[in-house]
Parts: structure tokens; sequence; C-alpha cells
């Protein structure tokens, strides 16, 4: 007892020692400075403005499009995005992503969850080893970082939605189910067939045979779940129904070769997972998917005229 | 309270009395402002210092320690702005300028970043061919060291250094990369030579400079302890990327010298790197195809020239007709070959020559009366070929404007100094 009692004292002792070092931060309602301390005479002054106006008063995200080696992954070799391209992604990013959910959710719905940092890099992230390549990454439910944005094409709809915002949908879906966990018997539909280190050898086809929206869908549970959200809020309708096609016959492999059949019913198991993870959504978050998907669609077809 | 309790509480007091004590402690600094302050000071006069050179800087990169060196010209706007310009395989041998934003930010002390894209420097930082990999040059550059002239960078992943040199005013980026392309041509066009190094009764070979990666070996040591020592051309020479230790013997920035016969170094002039010193023994161990030109000819060997050049376009609707001189392995000798294109087929024949070393930066020519079929052909048909032969058998003194890799070479008839040619190394 009487040795307990020392242990307590001298933690608090040194405890009360380390405070009085210490100066308290008031809270405050954003993590950013948002007075204005942009240089009136910087070459990005305008665009900084836009932002501040466009993503930090409003979302209360900071879009970072000036690389910092030190807020990437030092592991890979990457180069920053283009000032040109960076406005690009920005007005995208923001009429396609933040915008749709705004108009769905609401903007306090993503200032409370929404990421508060945007990263912006110009090259893939490659894993040379593996042969794949990083899209996007969303590391605490804070930072997203958005990898080739150098190669851009905003006429290109689907490679929009490919490379940069299935990623952002990907990664947002991580970002709310580290909130509220999406339901436990999601594991159950595809329970052993997940495969986190061998997934890229498998074709679309093969994935969806199986009941995977991707082949990186099928790499572990919680990627495919954000997998069912993300590809279908940014499908076409065309598209969606192919994967559903694919997954209502035998798969196909890279090489061309239909393998046996794989005792699944791959379109039923897609169309069980997309109904858990609406409702998961619906419940949680309320936020209407079918709705969401319709304002992101609508969106697209009106891309024009936010870039000029 | 036992003894024991009493040490412990001893024991605690202690630990409160240095646990206060280290907030309240007046430390005197040795710097009359903060950390933060003398960071943000260095930042702000390592931006004046880049955006007041009113003509820009010359950028000696090197994307890794064991890559070739590369110059591109950057010109720094206070407003963020940055204009970096290269001409390199790179950017398709084109002079080429791209703009984009700068920033001195403060991370590893003062470091200097390209934070948005830019074509010319990004093009070393690029993860592509091979994917993943790329060249892995640095975009971030620790600030090392801030003169008037010259800021001494060191990239923050690769840790190579990287200098910045004050460009002089009165010079366009056209220029500047003109006096480099001139400087290359003159030491490495056509696949440069082995240089060589003495020191003291060692002798080092330099081979690969064309790409500018000297492979340095020392002479009779074997291939696998070559040593690669990456460099970059300057207006002047060329420097090392990091300074090269050779029997005991240091350098880094060497500069051709007058006679363009050895780039020196800086340091030590008895230091040197040596192209050529027999142009006679360099020429009968040659392998190059030496070229005739209208341009590099006496009179007399002029006419005989023309009157071979009309010939073949006469007789053979001919067209390039070309005269050289080189050695042909098939034939173990050397040859004079008279080559044409007509109606898209290629014609060449060949007359067997004697090249014979007489002398230092002397040789004597003879034609031998053999040849391949269709040289022979050529030697009674050709009008003026049978007289140039003759005229080209005798003996020569040699010349050239640089020995250190000579492109030209003049050869002077030893008993008339109104005959002589011009050889250019195709």
């Amino acid at each position: 007892m009487k040795l307990k009692m020392t242990k307590v004292l001298i933690i608090c002792l040194l405890g009360l020692g380390f405070i009085s070092c210490q100066k308290e931060d008031v809270l405050e309602s954003s993590i950013f400075n948002t007075t204005d301390t942009l240089d009136v005479n910087s070459a990005t002054y305008q665009f900084d403005v836009w932002l501040r106006d466009n993503f930090l008063k409003v979302y209360n995200v900071d879009f970072r499009y000036k690389m910092q080696d030190v807020g990437s992954d030092m592991e890979y070799n990457l180069v920053p995005t283009s000032f040109e391209k960076a406005q690009q992604m920005a007005k995208l990013v923001k009429y396609l992503w933040f915008d749709a959910y705004g108009a769905v959710a609401g903007p306090e719905f993503l200032k409370e969850n929404g990421p508060k940092i945007i990263h912006l890099i110009g090259s893939p992230a490659y894993n040379p080893i593996s042969g794949t390549i990083l899209l996007g990454t969303a590391e605490g439910g804070i930072k997203v970082t958005l990898y080739r944005c150098n190669d851009i094409d905003p006429t290109d709809v689907r490679q929009l939605n490919e490379y940069y915002f299935k990623t952002m949908h990907h990664e947002f879906a991580h970002i709310l189910h580290q909130k509220k966990n999406y339901p436990v018997e999601f594991s159950q539909f595809s329970k052993g067939l997940y495969n986190p280190l061998g997934w890229q050898y498998k074709s679309s086809s093969e994935a969806a045979s199986l009941g995977f929206v991707s082949p990186y869908a099928a790499s572990q549970v919680r990627e495919d779940f954000v997998e069912v959200i993300a590809n279908y809020l940014v499908k076409s309708d065309a598209d969606w129904n192919n994967i559903l096609d694919m997954a209502s016959n035998a798969g196909v492999d890279n090489n061309g070769v239909t393998q046996a059949d794989d005792g699944v019913d791959g379109k039923s198991i897609i169309l069980q997972k997309l109904a858990m993870a609406t409702k998961w959504l619906k419940d949680s978050w309320n936020i209407d998917i079918v709705q969401l998907r319709m304002e992101i669609m609508n969106r697209e077809a009106h891309i024009n005229e936010i870039l000029n | 309270m036992t003894f024991r309790m009493k040490n412990l509480l001893y024991i605690v007091f202690g630990l409160l009395i240095l646990s206060l004590g280290g907030c309240t402690r007046d430390e005197s600094n040795i710097f009359s402002i903060s950390p933060a302050e003398r960071l943000s000071n260095a930042l702000k006069v390592d931006k004046d210092s880049l955006v007041n050179a009113k003509n820009g800087w010359v950028m000696e990169y090197f994307a890794t320690t064991a890559s070739a060196g590369y110059t591109m010209l950057v010109k720094f706007n206070k407003s963020g702005q940055v204009i970096v310009s290269g001409k390199s395989e790179l950017t398709g041998n084109v002079l080429f300028s791209d703009s984009s934003l700068y920033e001195m930010i403060g991370d590893d002390g003062p470091v200097l970043t390209f934070n948005s894209y830019n074509k010319v420097l990004h093009a070393f930082s690029n993860p592509e061919l091979p994917d993943g990999y790329g060249l892995e040059g640095d975009y971030e550059f620790i600030v090392m060291k801030n003169t008037a002239d010259q800021i001494i960078l060191k990239g923050k992943k690769r840790g190579t250094t990287i200098l910045l040199n004050k460009l002089p005013q009165n010079i366009t980026k056209e220029q500047y990369f003109a006096g480099l392309d001139a400087m290359d041509s003159l030491l490495f066009y056509k696949n440069s030579l082995k240089l060589k190094m003495n020191i003291g009764a060692l002798t080092y070979s330099f081979t690969n400079g064309t790409y500018h990666v000297f492979s340095i070996i020392k002479d009779g040591a074997g291939a696998n302890i070559a040593v690669d020592a990456p460099f970059v051309v300057t207006q002047t020479g060329i420097r090392f990327h990091s300074v090269q230790e050779l029997g005991g013997m240091k350098f880094q920035t060497l500069t051709l010298n007058e006679d363009k016969s050895a780039l020196v170094s800086l340091d030590n002039s008895d230091l040197k790197l040596i192209g050529v010193d027999d142009l006679a023994a360099y020429l009968t161990a040659s392998i190059k195809v030496w070229q005739f030109t209208p341009v590099g000819l006496s009179s007399n060997v002029e006419v005989l020239y023309d009157q071979i050049i009309q010939s073949c376009k006469a007789k053979y609707n001919a067209e390039d007709v070309k005269l050289a001189i080189r050695y042909y392995s098939t034939r173990r000798s050397f040859e004079l070959t008279l080559s044409y294109v007509s109606g898209m087929v290629l014609s060449e024949g060949n007359l067997d020559f004697s090249l014979t070393a007489t002398g230092k930066n002397s040789l004597s020519l003879l034609y031998k009366g053999t040849g391949d079929t269709s040289g022979l052909s050529f030697y009674n048909d050709v009008a003026g070929l049978k007289d140039f032969s003759t005229l080209i058998s005798t003996a020569f003194n040699l010349g050239t404007a640089c020995m250190i890799n000579p492109q030209r070479i003049k050869f002077t008839k030893k008993t008339d100094a109104n005959t002589w040619f011009s050889l250019g190394a195709e």
C-alpha cells in the first residue's frame, strides 16, 4: 500500500511539473487558419482566394495543391501536380464530389465528417514489386491524397471517375465506416474468397463472377464494402449493368480463358452487398445512395460549364 | 514512517524540484533571436538572393550521385513563379522552358521546393521508365550555403550536391546553351576518346564520357575495379559531382586549356585529362570513317576531288558521292573508299592504302595498287580518281584544332605546304 501510494504521488507530481510547461490551446471551429493571410502579390493569389471561398469557408477543407513531400509517403517517388491541372482538379472535386454530397446531405455533414485535407500528387504512386499503382489514400479520416493528377482529362468522365472520383468515394466511405462500422454480416457474403496479396491477378470478369464489383474489392472485406459504394456511385447504368452481366456468367481470366463454374451467384451477391451498403448509408448517415448517384450523374453532364 | 518511505519521499521531492526547475531556469541564448525567427530570416534572405539574380541562375543538377549531370537555367520571380529552361534528351534536345511554382519553406532548415510540376525540372523526378523509379531526382533542396554568386543546394532525398551559379546579365539562354553544346561537341562528339590522366608513374584512363559519367580505371588494373564519376559539362569544361581522388591527388573542376589539348584541374594545373598525344598514332589505330569534304581542300586537291564527283554523277547518275579514308576490317587494310547512291542503291568501291606513322604527328599514305572489284573499276573509269590516289600517296604533317578530341585532321604535304586536305570524322 505504501509503495502504491508513492507511485501515484510520483506520477501526479511529475505530471504537475509537465503540465506547468504546457499552454492550452483554445478549441476553434476550424482547425485551419481562416483569417486572410493570402499574399495579394502571389502568382497564385486568385486561385488561393477561390480555394478559401469554396473549400475552406464552405467545407472547412484545406486543399493542398502545392506538393509537400513531408505530407506524402516518402517511400514513393512522386512529383507535384502542375498548377494548371491543380486548378482543374479543384473545380472538379468541388463540383462532382463536395457539392454533390452537399446537395444531398448538406454542407454541415461534410464539415463534420468529410476529409479536412485534400492533397494532390501529380504522378501515380507505383508499387514496382507488385506491379500496382496507388490512386488514393485516406489517412485517419482527415486527409485524402489523390495521385496521378497530371493525367487528368476533364473531357473524359469515365477516366475522371476511374482515377479520381471513385477513389474519393472509396476513401470517404472508409472515413465513414471508421466512424460507424458497417454491419459485421457483410463479411459473410464472400467469406474465404478474399486475397490481399493476389487480387491484382484477377480480371474484372473473374472478380464479378465471385461477387466482387472490382478485382480490388476481392482484397479485403473493408475494401469490398467501400468498392461497392464507390463503383455504384460513379458507374453509368451501362457500366454497372456490365458488372452485373459479368457476375452472372463464368469468369474469364486475363488471358481470355473461361474459368470453371465457381458455384457462386455473383450477381446476387453483389446486389445483396449493395442493398446492405444502401441501408447502412441511410440508417447511419441519412444518405440516400440512389439520390446521390443521380446528383452525381446530373453534374457529370454539365462539367464543361464549370471549367470554362 | 519507515526509513524506506522517507527515502522515497526525498526522491519524489527531488524530482518535483527538478521538473519545476526545468520550466523556470533562465538559460542564456547564444543567439539574440529565437530559432523560428532565425529560420524565418534565413528563408527571406535565400528568397531575396534567388529573386535578385536579374538574369537567373545556372543550375548544375545531378539526379543521383551516380547519374550524369545536366544544366538548367532557372529564373525566380518574387511572386512565387519560376521559369526553368533546359536542353537535353529529356526535352528532345531542343531548348524548352516551362513555368511553375517554387517556395522557400522551413523544413530541414531552409528548403527550396519546386512544388508544382515543371516539365523541365520534374522530368528528372517522374517515376516512369521504369515505373516507380524514373531518374529518381530531387525537386526539394536544402540550402547549404548562400554566397553572392553561388548557392549550394543539397537534394533532400538523394543527397546530391547541386550548384546554382549566377548567370551573367549579358547572356541569353539560347547563347548559354549554345556554349554548352559547343563544349560538349568539342569534348565528346562522335564517341569521345579514351582520355588519360598521368599522376606520377600511374596512368588513369577515362572512358564513356559521351554520357557524362566517366568510367575511370588505373591502367593495368582489371575492368571490374573501374569507378564511375558523373560530371556536368560547363561553359569552360567539366565539373564532377564530387571531388575525385586519384593517386592521392584531388580534383573536381576541369577547364579546357587554350590549345584545346587537355582539361586542366582548376586547383592544380599539373592534373590534366589528355586526349590525343600523337595524331599519327591516333589515326593508324582509328576505326572511324574519315571523310573528305569540299571545304577543306587545297586548290590542286579540290580540282581532282570535283572531277571525281562530277564524273560519278555523269557516269552513274550518282547522288551523295563521298570519298573517305577508313580502316576496313574485311580487307584488313586502310582504304580510299568511293561511294554514291543511285536509284536508292548504295554503291561502294575500295582502293587499298597503307597508312604508316613516320613520326609524331606525321604519316605517309601509299596506294598499294590493289582494291576490290568495284574499287579497281572506279580507279580506271572515274575521271580524276587515279590522279587523286597518286597525289595523296605521299608523306604528310598532321594537325588539328582540338587535340583532346580531334574531329577534323588537316593533312599537309611535307614537301609542299600548298597541297593539303582535311578529313572529318563521320
